[in-house]
């Protein structure tokens, strides 16, 4: 992913003209020469092992001895030894450099700028290309995301009211095209399903009609002749009193008089 | 049904249709009586004025007249009462005071048994005070005639025994 030394990589072979970093061709020289060498001595080496090797057999192990005194033995052993010494010593290394690479590292770090050098030489939109975004949201659980956010907590915390104060109401208000919305609103299908006349009858239920008409009335209807009717009825029971008990009258008057059957 | 007494206050409501008490009646009546001797007087200041005017020169109060004054009352207060209670079932009287006159059948009186009623409660006005003693709130003329007199504080018009269009209270 990290294109280290991605600025010079693009610039083609070291070898081509203008490359300041570019090797001398003696070093490419003696390079092959060396690779050369090495095969040669490899090759030979492989063939001469191969014309040895029934001989180093016949040595090490000569037919008509006993196997414990065979040289093959003293070489076994000898590899042993080399095997255990090599164990020893990775174990010796391991550990040094356990302590010495960070030491080592932190130096380095402590000397170079690696957020520039990642600046420079980290290309994130390639890296942002790369990454398959859809299918890590798609692995997500959002409802145990959202479900473990203390929403609660956090609301207790937001200023709702300094934050209304600071919006300009005004100005939204201003903005809002309030024809537009009620032209938008069914009017007719709202009135359908209000029903009017059970609210009519609430109103009516409510207010004593009666007694407003009474009151609007004129003439008979004033205060002061319903004062005199009202004292001329409690006379009238007054006077029906004293003389239902001067004749002993226990039976209360029968007042009620014939009703006009017609207006039914 | 339309509340009769729709119109009528709350706390008045209770009594309505019921047979009024003596003080009601007697109240009623008393503003009758006023209303016809100040139509008589009326009727007698007018004859004099009118002689004034004629022959201001030998004019002298009407002498000779005093036979014709319960003439006058008896034909004037019978007029009245008869035509109101065939009319509306009210007096002004018992209009102010919130009663009205109905008949056996809880309606308006016609006109002849409103005249006769008429007349004898003129004649011996002294029955009215029988209401007291009535178990049923009567006057004499009530129990002679068979006819209430019944509190009605609605301002409704009346309407005739007939289904004749109704009329205006007088006085209202």
């Amino acid at each position: 992913m990290t294109e280290v030394g991605g600025a010079a990589g693009d610039q083609g072979p070291p070898s081509s003209p203008g490359d300041s970093r570019a090797v001398p061709p003696v070093v490419d020289v003696a390079i092959g020469v060396g690779l050369t060498t090495a095969g040669i001595v490899a090759r030979s080496a492989t063939n001469a092992y191969r014309l040895v090797q029934p001989f180093a057999t016949l040595v090490l192990q000569p037919p008509g001895v006993p196997e414990r005194y065979w040289p093959q033995r003293g070489v076994d052993q000898l590899a042993d030894r080399g095997e255990r010494a090599r164990r020893q010593g990775m174990r010796q290394a391991s550990a040094l450099l356990d302590v010495l690479v960070p030491l080592v590292v932190d130096e380095i770090l402590d000397r170079i700028d690696l957020t520039q050098i990642v600046i420079d030489r980290v290309k994130v939109m390639r890296i942002v290309d790369e990454v398959d975004i859809a299918g890590i949201v798609g692995h997500l659980d959002f409802d145990s995301i959202v479900e473990s956010v203390p929403i609660d907590h956090i609301l207790e915390l937001v200023d709702i009211n300094g934050i209304v104060a600071r919006v300009n109401l005004n100005q939204v208000i201003a903005r809002v095209d309030v024809n537009a919305i009620v032209s938008t609103v069914d009017i007719d299908a709202i009135v359908s399903r209000v029903d009017l006349g059970s609210i009519a009858t609430q109103v009516i239920d409510e207010i004593d009609l009666p007694e407003i008409i009474w009151e609007s009335s004129s003439g008979m209807a004033s205060e002061s002749v319903v004062g005199v009717r009202m004292q001329g009825r409690a006379a009238d029971e007054r006077i029906n009193r004293i003389v239902d008990r001067v004749l002993r009258r226990r039976r209360d008057r029968k007042t009620a008089a014939p009703v006009d059957r017609s207006e039914q | 049904m339309t509340d009769r007494y729709a119109t009528v206050p709350a706390q008045a409501r209770g009594f309505q249709g019921q047979r009024a008490g003596i003080v009601t009646r007697v109240a009623a009546s008393v503003v009758d009586f006023l209303l016809v001797i100040l139509a008589i007087c009326l009727i007698y200041g007018g004859i004099a004025l009118a002689t004034f005017i004629v022959r201001p020169s030998s004019f002298h109060w009407p002498k000779n007249i005093s036979w014709s004054v319960p003439v006058v009352y008896f034909v004037l207060l019978t007029a009245y009462l008869s035509f109101s209670w065939a009319g509306t079932g009210r007096t002004y009287g018992a209009a102010l005071l919130g009663v009205r006159v109905v008949n056996y059948k809880g309606v308006t009186m016609r006109l002849p048994g409103a005249i006769l009623r008429a007349v004898l409660c003129v004649v011996f006005p002294i029955g009215l005070l029988w209401v007291a003693v009535s178990s049923a709130n009567r006057s004499v003329a009530d129990l002679v005639f068979r006819t209430s007199v019944i509190y009605d504080w609605s301002p409704r018009t009346e309407v005739e025994p007939a289904g004749q269009t109704a009329r205006a209270l007088p006085g209202l």
